[in-house]
């Protein structure tokens, strides 16, 4: 079995939820957005951020020689991943220096900014697409990386904006939430099945997954509850509530770090033994 | 500057390597073999190479202690004088009292196996006749044994076995305790030799063979019988035996009335088809060779498992054959000259009963026991007797390297050198290799070699009563050392003048191939399958099988200790210490007894009980169970609590008594209750 | 072709005994508990009879190493002899390679928080020497050789389940050990 990698887990899951944010502020910036939501949802993105940056920071051996990491970029994921969360930092700065300014171009600086940041998940989540481990040598890898990315910033957004923002743009951040989770549930199946069929350490991610009470909870948190709630809600159609898109945000919160800890947690790496 | 320094690894081991060490500013950096030794040929086992972190370890003593009431751990540190001067004066003490030294005792062996650790038996020697453990706890059934057939204890140079086109590997595990004639027999193979494993278990080397013959335990000696009888029926014998065998009409009178095969192959678990391949095979072959490991004589009847060991050898003609012989070992090379004192007639206990017989002694009974080399309280039988004898017991006195099992008994410890902080000479009694061993560095501590101390004690025992110990109060190290090279060791290793053996080991100039020509030593000059001494000793005079023991209802499970790959008896060189010692089990017996592997069981017998973490092996018999000798935290139980001083046949005539049957040591298994479970 | 230097394991002459593994982890001065070696037992049994043998293994010295592809910061690198070189001075311990490596090999050391694994004594092969594990088998079991020079139609590999992972190309051959009549 793998370890549990609170760093890597903190570093992926705020750092996606950040760059989710931006990416959302730039959606939703086609049409008018209240300002002090925007500010508030960009200054949150950046916090974020740079926990994620410093969480990362604890997952190495020697964190002191972090700057070496962006030397290999021809062949390492990880050189990518760095220099596009390094590059999305700086262009978050930009970003935040626009969103002052009352006539700053803000939705080119959040483009700018999430594509980095995208580029950056989609690396990261090229880390872990190796061939030794069958529980991450799969597209599921970038898709669930890009997929907390859209719920995560998307719920956070709706927390934020519950009050302000206009009753369509909040339906249209719930349709993103509720797609997320859709194809969360249904990329997952297909993973865990495929799984199974991957040899010896593949059936053990699977078996490891299905023992453990974490996982269950997470069918709970991330999928089961936010299914029936956005279900439900779109059934009725009435207004939004704000207890439920805060009860979204905590199950989904708890949902996503639980299945990320359980990503590393599940990795059964293939050692090679035998002879032929 | 780096300096270079010769020793020789002095473990009670069959390859007894050859050691350069390099020493900088005095202190020991590194070891590795010696190229120029052509058996061990620069290589040394993964034990050796744990010296230097040995020689510095912090857990070592280094200065002599004394231990206010035994087994408390309570040891304060004290200077030599004074541990010398309560010693000697115990000494003195129980010879007034007694009028003799017959109450002081000493019970050394093969923890340092070089020449100059019978310093202390010289001591001893100079004192007056003293009580002395004889014999070996290892091989004398099958010393003896050699010596009715051939005349003396004696085999081929090992690398001579490369010769052989057939080899048998027979209950020996060179893969774990030989590891040097282990290329010698690959390359055999290589050549296209075939290797043949009979054993108990599938040891390591059984699994390096072509293939291997599972022996019932104590049955071999039937086995090799029933093989001879084969030779007999093929007719494959050698045609010259009547010139160079005595009894051989008897012998074969023996194996047509009293052997039968299919009750052979019955009782030794070997297919009566397959006893006569393996015989023809062996028969029909030239040259081949058998080694026989030392296993199979701790047996009551291993002194008649190897004679008829050696019978097969000689009824095919394979004895004096080049690359062919039953190998087992030799003792040619140990004629050290001593210390020159006068043979004291000491009151002789057999090693492997010492404490039984020690506590049967009086007038006087024991007072003084100097324990050097030896670690009985983790290896000897009679664990009970022993505890009784340490009550008994006014000073107990040990020298060594480590607060051992033993050590917690001693009222004083004292501190002894490694073999690289001493003068020594040592030999080996499987290669024909003799060398010298220097210091390289100055002793760790406050220790002394043995030598050291035996000459320090002298001289407060003569301080104290002048007279009192004859043995020299001063000396050199590398003199005497040197000295132990007399007349017949220097003509044995072709050398003009002892300093000669300190540029290099030196191999002696025995002809390769033991018993060539046919030249044996018997009274007869003779191979004898009859033998007069044998008759004399009390024993037949034919090799006979006589069953071993069996197990019993009670206890039905045969307990066999084999040596492990990274100990030598007690001496440990494995990383870590358990708590616990494995029992290496049969997965059927896990059934039968409702265990899972890895869970805590107990095994016992009438002298203790012992709880042990059950393991498989598959090539285990339903009766037999393995547990390797392993070191084991010292406050744990010692697996030699469950053994009993059952004797081997033989030992008497050349090996200076029987042997122990530590084969025959049997227990009875449980499964335990949580609660139950001390681990 | 380019050079590729390898270690060549008799499994047939491997006892197991650790000298290899010893003699690496004591002249490389490693902590206790860390070898470059592993030494694993191996038991199988098929119609032809029963195996049991030792794998004493370090290093595979791939000709694609899955180590080098994904370090981050360049600490790996591919000698002309086909020696695959830590750089102990570039790394900074994100574990990737440990990850990575289909074999196991990269650990991290306890001291320096760094990744580390056999060099395959590359000094001592510049000095014309062997590798110390080489150095140091009693029974000749292990070699280490240039392996475009030798025959390796007798040798076998270690070989993943997976066709993705056989890409690494592992430079390690092992002459198959028999099976025994029993």
């Amino acid at each position: 079995m793998g370890t549990m990698e609170w760093p890597l887990v903190l570093f992926t899951v705020l750092g996606e939820t950040a760059i989710g944010i931006i990416f959302v502020l730039w959606w939703l910036d086609r049409a008018e957005v209240d300002p002090i939501f925007y500010k508030k949802a960009a200054l949150l993105s950046g916090l974020l951020l740079a926990l994620a940056l410093i969480a990362s920071l604890f997952h190495l051996g020697r964190p002191e020689y972090a700057y070496r990491a962006v030397s290999h970029l021809s062949t390492s994921w990880l050189s990518r991943e760095i220099l596009c969360f390094l590059f999305a930092a700086v262009a978050w700065l930009y970003f935040y220096s626009q969103v002052r300014q009352p006539k700053g171009k803000r939705r080119l600086a959040a483009g700018i900014t999430s594509t980095f940041g995208l580029l950056g998940i989609f690396s990261s989540s090229m880390i872990y697409v190796l061939p030794r481990v069958p529980a991450w040598d799969s597209v599921q890898t970038p898709l669930f990386f890009l997929l907390t990315t859209g719920l995560l910033g998307g719920l956070t957004c709706l927390v934020l904006g519950r009050k302000t923002l206009k009753l369509s743009q909040l339906q249209e951040l719930l349709l993103i939430v509720f797609t997320c989770v859709l194809v969360s549930i249904l990329s997952f199946a297909i993973y865990l099945s495929m799984l199974n069929t991957a040899g010896m350490e593949g059936m053990s991610t699977v078996q490891f997954l299905l023992a453990s009470p974490l996982f269950w909870l997470r069918v709970v948190a991330n999928w089961l509850l936010p299914l029936i709630l956005l279900v439900t809600y779109f059934s009725k159609q009435k207004t939004i509530n704000a207890n439920l898109v805060i009860m979204l945000f905590i199950a989904c919160s708890i949902g996503e770090l639980l299945g990320r800890a359980l990503f590393y947690l599940s990795a059964v790496g293939i050692s090679i033994t035998a002879l032929k | 500057m780096p300096e270079k320094h010769y020793h020789v690894c002095p473990r009670n081991c069959y390859d007894t390597c050859s050691i350069i060490s390099t020493t900088v500013n005095g202190v020991l950096v590194s070891i590795e073999g010696n190229p120029a030794h052509d058996y061990t040929k620069g290589k040394l086992c993964p034990k050796a190479m744990n010296d230097i972190q040995k020689v510095y370890n912090p857990s070592r003593i280094r200065y002599p202690m004394r231990q206010r009431q035994r087994f408390s751990g309570n040891w304060e540190r004290m200077s030599w004088d004074e541990a010398l001067d309560m010693i000697a004066q115990k000494i003195i003490d129980s010879k007034k009292h007694d009028g003799n030294t017959l109450s002081l005792a000493l019970n050394k062996y093969s923890g340092n196996f070089g020449a100059l650790h019978n310093a202390m038996e010289w001591l001893f020697s100079g004192m007056g006749p003293t009580t002395r453990a004889v014999g070996s706890p290892c091989w004398s059934a099958g010393v003896d044994a050699q010596t009715y057939d051939f005349g003396k204890f004696f085999c081929s140079e090992p690398r001579e076995m490369g010769h052989a086109k057939l080899l048998w590997l027979w209950g020996v595990n060179p893969a774990w305790t030989a590891v040097h004639q282990m290329p010698i027999i690959f390359d055999a193979m290589d050549r296209g030799s075939k290797v043949i494993c009979f054993d108990t278990y599938l040891s390591d080397t059984a699994a390096r063979s072509h293939r291997f013959i599972q022996v019932k335990p104590g049955t071999d000696g039937l086995l090799a019988l029933a093989m001879c009888k084969v030779l007999c029926e093929e007719n494959l014998m050698d045609d010259k035996l009547y010139d160079y065998t005595l009894g051989l009409v008897e012998f074969i009178d023996y194996l047509t009335n009293s052997i039968d095969l299919t009750e052979a192959a019955e009782i030794t678990g070997v297919k009566a088809e397959i006893i006569r391949e393996l015989a023809i095979e062996y028969g029909q072959t030239c040259p081949a060779c058998i080694w026989v490991g030392f296993g199979l004589q701790r047996y009551t009847n291993g002194g008649q498992t190897l004679r008829a060991i050696d019978a097969l050898g000689a009824l095919a003609g394979h004895i004096g054959e080049k690359g062919g012989g039953v190998h087992y070992g030799h003792f040619e090379t140990w004629k050290f000259a001593g210390a020159g004192l006068p043979e004291q007639q000491n009151r002789q206990l057999n090693i492997n009963r010492f404490a039984r017989e020690a506590l049967a002694c009086d007038k006087p009974p024991l007072r003084v026991l100097w324990l050097s080399g030896r670690n009985p309280l983790a290896q000897d039988a009679d664990l009970k007797h022993w505890h009784r004898l340490i009550q008994q017991l006014e000073l107990i006195v040990i020298n060594d390297l480590f607060l051992t099992k033993s050590a917690q008994a001693a009222d004083i410890f004292l501190p002894a050198t490694t073999h690289y902080e001493h003068w020594d000479l040592n030999s080996s009694y499987w290669h024909y290799w003799v060398g010298i061993n220097e210091p390289a560095i100055n002793p760790v501590g406050e220790a002394k070699s043995d030598l050291e101390i035996a000459w320090n004690l002298s001289a407060k025992l003569n301080r104290f009563e002048k007279g009192s110990c004859s043995f020299p109060t001063s000396g050199s190290e590398r003199e005497t050392a040197l000295k132990q090279l007399g007349p017949d060791m220097l003509r044995m290793l072709g050398l003009n003048t002892p300093e000669e053996i300190l540029d290099r080991p030196i191999k002696a100039k025995f002809p390769p191939t033991a018993w060539e020509n046919h030249e044996f030593v018997t009274p007869s000059k003779r191979y004898e399958f009859q033998s007069s001494r044998a008759l004399a000793a009390g024993l037949p005079a034919l090799p006979v099988f006589e069953p071993a023991l069996l197990p019993s209802k009670e206890t039905p499970l045969r307990l066999l200790t084999p040596h492990h790959s990274m100990m030598i008896n007690s001496q440990s060189y494995q990383d870590a210490l358990s708590d616990y010692y494995d029992l290496y089990i049969n997965p059927r017996l896990l059934e039968n007894y409702g265990l899972k592997i890895g869970e805590t069981a107990e095994i016992w017998n009438e002298y203790a009980s012992l709880q042990v973490k059950v393991k498989v092996d598959m090539s285990l018999p339903e009766d037999v169970v393995i547990i390797y000798q392993q070191a084991i935290e010292q406050r744990a139980q010692a697996r030699n609590a469950l053994l009993n001083s059952n004797l081997s046949d033989m030992g008497d005539v050349a090996a200076g008594g029987k042997g122990l049957a530590i084969n025959e040591t049997f227990v009875s298994l449980r499964k335990l209750t949580p609660s139950e479970r001390s681990f | 072709m380019l050079k590729q230097i390898g270690f060549i394991l008799d499994a047939n002459r491997c006892l197991g005994c650790g000298a290899c593994l010893k003699a690496c982890q004591i002249n490389h001065n490693l902590p206790p508990t860390l070898t470059w070696r592993t030494i694993r037992k191996i038991e199988d049994e098929s119609s032809d009879g029963k195996r049991r043998f030792y794998l004493s293994s370090a290093c595979n010295h791939c000709a694609n190493p899955e180590c080098m592809r994904v370090c981050p910061s360049g600490a790996y690198s591919k000698r002309r002899d086909g020696i695959v070189v830590h750089n102990s001075s570039k790394c900074m311990g994100c574990k990737s390679c440990v990850a990575s490596c289909p074999f196991s090999v990269p650990k991290i050391h306890p001291e320096t928080g760094k990744a580390t694994k056999c060099l395959l004594c590359y000094d001592r092969l510049d000095l014309g020497m062997t590798p110390y594990c080489v150095k140091a088998c009693p029974t000749r079991a292990l070699l280490c050789q240039e392996i475009h020079s030798i025959s390796l139609d007798q040798l076998i590999r270690l070989t993943a389940p997976l066709p993705g992972l056989r890409l690494t190309n592992p430079s390690v051959y092992y002459k198959e050990p028999r099976r025994l009549n029993y």
